[in-house]
């Protein structure tokens, strides 16, 4: 038998995955899976933006190039947001240019991977913007 | 739970016993009055988006009555591009964001779309919770057309030449346009506000005065020739066109004044700024001089041709650029007015600033003053030094070119990269996990799965950028010859395979005209098409590969009965990597480049392309356009049937030596139709192994055709047994060759020395 005090009971982080890929949903849900996270997935920035609204997800995946509301839209309507205040954002990008970088920096975005990345090094940066 | 839901429609009230008449609420009362002699539209939903309550003034905006719209689902109203506006203003109301104010597009009964602009605010019923929504809806169609001429019109004013002011009935102006601003020389902020009369010269009519005198007469404008005041204290000719400016009643609240600059200063400016731009931008040296023949203008082309600038020419001799013994300017000058000539050209040579000579061809004109005396010449000449005329032309056109593709691979690089970084990235990350993470079977045999599905979209990728490259570079050649289209059809969708659930059928009811295309080309072209038709069919249905001559064209058509195109996709199918986007084609893999490569490839034989869509979810045609033949080659003396171009070049090359025409068919049917068309060659070489129909059944047909009593050689790979060859020998063919070194040569040997003229041989 465990016992928890009640004061350090986990609430389950949960983390949304944006992107059209479906083999990119694949890849970065089963590198973030883990006992700690709830992970969500959303095929485009419609449902992403839904289910952000939904579930306030501690963590957002974004895909920047994205059918419907793309990956910067939906960044700029999370910070505009208050109530999503405490959510977190890294995008996922194939736009690998300097000036990409900056416009998702500049947008808000807590960290910008660009495609193709580590796993491992995701998992990091995950990991960083939860417990920031 | 109760559901809010109000009145329709306010009956008159029926005569009933008074002592019964329930209590009415007077809130409720009041509501319902509102509801009906609103203005606006107010339509009540519950929270399926069922209408429940529609007022009469929703009956004036949307043509329908009350009766024919309660109980139905409000969507209908809704254009198809706007139909999940529906759901994300729900989506807000129930999140309690309050009420909703917007702009957007509705459908009127007659089919019309109108401008609507909304307010949506949620229905509670008492315990608080969402039982509908309310709708308050304003047509805003005039407005919004309004604005939109209001803005142009004010453009049009802004960026007019002409001085365009407007004044209030005291004279006082209220509006100055760029155009006032450039022709009067105050700026906007200078006039507006002070009188008009800052214009008026004395004893020149003002323009309110015109106004009264038009009131007079019932005349709506008035244009007259005057004067205006400048800032610069100038006096200026002007036409002037006066109109009243009336408020919407019709009451006449001021005067516009339009003004065009037409004094001699204006036009001269104009025209010698024009001479000037023309004189300074042409290729040609044109110079002036004095009668002494000094220097006076030299302009960017006499800096290109004689290498000085004008710096360094004007005020010099022009005696400086001609070599000894060729003719002076001013000497011709002199002749000309001998002989009342007005111009003389000739060629002669002209020195340069390195010391080179040039050829240029000189035109000489005398200047005069206004009077008419010669005060001057100017001289034109163009540098007519072959290699001059040559490498520059050749360095624009090089230039050029350069530019085009280097910013046509820019475009590529740059899409491709981004491309690439997406099936990279799957391959890249599920070999780090897989090399990193100790998994179970199943989950690496799915990783697995998708590298190699990645991997393969990769190949295909690399594969159409780097032969859409080749197009579009202009380094793949088409390999052109007379081809029987139908038959290339047929091969193409045999080559596509049976699928029961979308079967192709080929409607080609009269017989084609022989199309001249390189086949290979053409069958990749109809395999792209078939594949997609099936691609966007994930439910099946039937696809229809039809062909007509249209002119000298003949146009194949592929339709499907598929997930169809938006309107919107139409005019960007065929650019590279553009892909339609909805939610039914997300799954279907494409690299975006098939319909690109159709394009170039359908272009590169002078037909073009062309897709057509009744819109999502009613299939698809594409249809392209091959060039025929226009005249069947009758009088070629030997026609080489042989599906591999290397060879029948080959063979066609040696012929050509020994001074014979030689026409190549890509396969058997081809072959027969040039036969069938009227051509009478005077040998046959054939492949037996040949894409559709085989070289024996060709052949065997041949020996059939009393028409067609030439030599026929076979040449081919095949390891023929005694039997086959006495076979073919029986059918008529006159020789059977191994495909082997030397045996073209043998070939073309055997038939030039049949077809050798008779009297040489004895």
């Amino acid at each position: 038998m465990r016992f928890q005090t009640p004061n350090v009971v986990k609430t389950l982080a949960t983390v949304l995955v944006a992107d059209d890929e479906p083999s990119m949903r694949l890849l970065v849900h089963a590198t973030i899976e883990s006992d700690d996270y709830k992970v969500l997935e959303a095929a485009d920035g419609d449902e992403a933006w839904t289910l952000i609204n939904q579930f306030k997800p501690s963590l957002v995946l974004l895909d920047v190039q994205m059918p419907g509301r793309t990956g910067l839209e939906i960044l700029g309507m999370i910070k505009s947001d208050p109530s999503l205040a405490a959510t977190r954002v890294i995008l996922l990008t194939a736009k690998a240019l300097a000036v990409d970088m900056e416009a998702g920096m500049t947008a808000g975005a807590d960290f910008y991977l660009t495609k193709p990345f580590s796993p491992l090094d995701l998992l990091t940066r995950v990991e960083e913007a939860l417990h920031q | 739970m109760s559901r809010a839901v109000l009145p329709v429609h306010l009956k008159p009230a029926k005569r009933a016993p008074l002592v019964k008449a329930p209590p009415v609420d007077p809130k409720l009362l009041l509501a319902a009055m509102l509801l009906e002699s609103s203005d606006d539209a107010i339509i009540g939903k519950d929270t399926q988006s069922v209408i429940t309550t529609w007022n009469p003034a929703a009956q004036r905006l949307y043509g329908y009555s009350a009766e024919e719209v309660i109980g139905k689902n409000i969507s209908f109203l809704l254009p198809p591009d706007r139909l999940n506006e529906l759901e994300a203003v729900l989506g807000r109301v129930a999140n309690g964001a309050g009420a909703q104010h917007y702009d957007t597009k509705r459908i009127h009964k007659d089919g019309g779309l109108i401008e609507v602009a909304m307010t949506v605010s949620p229905i509670r019923d008492r315990a608080g919770a969402i039982v509908g929504t309310s709708t308050i809806q304003r047509n805003i169609t005039e407005r919004k057309r309004t604005d939109t001429v209001t803005a142009e019109m004010a453009a049009i004013v802004d960026s007019s030449n002409d001085a365009i002011i407007g004044m209030s009935l005291q004279g006082i102006i209220t509006t100055w346009n760029r155009g006032a601003e450039h022709i009067y020389g105050f700026t906007a902020k200078e006039m507006i506000g002070k009188s008009v009369l800052h214009l008026v010269p004395p004893g020149r009519p003002v323009e309110l005065d015109v106004i009264a005198g038009m009131l007079a007469t019932d005349a709506r404008t008035e244009s007259f020739e005057t004067q205006r005041l400048c800032k610069d204290g100038q006096l200026i000719d002007v036409s002037l066109t006066v109109s009243p400016i009336r408020d919407s009643d019709g009451a006449i609240v001021g005067a516009s004044s339009v003004a065009r600059d037409v004094s001699e200063r204006a036009r001269a400016n104009t025209v010698t700024a024009e001479m000037a731009a023309i004189v300074d931008s042409s290729n040609d040296a044109i110079i002036g001089m004095t009668l002494e023949g000094f220097i006076t203008t030299w302009n960017r082309g006499a800096q290109h041709i004689y290498g000085f600038t004008a710096k360094e020419m004007v005020t010099k001799s022009v005696l400086l650029l001609v070599p000894p013994g060729r003719p002076v300017e001013l000497d011709v000058i002199a002749g000309m007015l001998a002989t009342d000539a007005r111009t003389e050209s000739f060629e002669t040579q002209r020195l340069c600033k390195d010391g080179r000579l040039i050829e240029v061809s000189l035109t000489v004109s005398p200047i005069r003053d206004s009077e008419g005396t010669i005060v001057g010449a100017s001289s034109v000449a163009r540098d007519v030094t072959e290699h001059n005329i040559m490498s520059a032309a050749l360095k624009a056109s090089e230039l050029r070119s350069v530019l085009a593709v280097s910013r046509a691979k820019d475009e590529m690089v740059s899409l491709v990269s981004h491309e690439l970084r997406t099936p990279l990235a799957s391959l890249l990350g599920f070999t780090e996990l897989l090399y990193s993470r100790d998994l179970p079977e199943p989950q690496r045999k799915q990783y697995l799965e998708v590298m190699l599905r990645e991997g393969r979209r990769l190949t295909d990728l690399i594969n159409d950028v780097l032969h859409l490259q080749r197009l579009e570079a202009g380094h793949q050649d088409l390999n052109v010859a007379p081809a029987d289209l139908e038959a290339l059809i047929r091969r193409a969708v045999v080559a596509a395979g049976e699928d029961a659930k979308s079967p192709i059928r080929i409607q080609i009811s009269k017989t084609l005209p022989l199309v001249k295309v390189d086949t290979d080309a053409v069958l990749q072209v109809m395999a792209n098409f078939l594949t997609n038709a099936r691609k966007y069919s994930p439910d099946g249905g039937l696809i229809l590969v039809s062909a007509q001559v249209v002119g000298d064209m003949v146009e194949v058509e592929v339709q499907d009965h598929g997930l169809g195109l938006p309107a919107s996709a139409l005019s960007k199918l065929f650019a590279t990597f553009y892909r339609v986007d909805s939610t039914d084609r997300r799954l279907i893999k494409g690299t975006g480049l098939g319909l690109a490569i159709n394009r170039k490839i359908v272009e590169a034989h002078g037909g073009s392309v062309e897709v057509h869509s009744d819109g999502l979810g009613h299939g698809s045609r594409f249809l392209f356009t091959l060039p025929t033949v226009a005249e069947i080659p009758k009088a070629a003396d030997v026609l080489i049937v042989e599906d591999d171009i290397g060879y029948a070049r080959l063979l066609q090359e040696q012929f050509v030596a020994r001074g014979l025409t030689a026409v190549r068919a890509a396969d058997a049917e081809t072959a027969q139709r040039l036969l069938q068309d009227g051509m009478k060659p005077r040998a046959v070489v054939t492949d037996l192994v040949l894409p559709g129909v085989q070289g024996e059944e060709f052949v065997t047909r041949l020996g059939a055709d009393p028409d067609i009593a030439v030599p026929v050689v076979v040449l081919t790979v095949k390891n023929l047994a005694p039997a086959e060859i006495s076979a073919l020998e029986k059918v008529g063919v006159t020789a059977v060759l191994p495909k082997e070194a030397g045996a073209s040569k043998t070939a073309v040997g055997l038939i030039s020395e049949a077809l050798a003229p008779k009297a040489t041989v004895g």
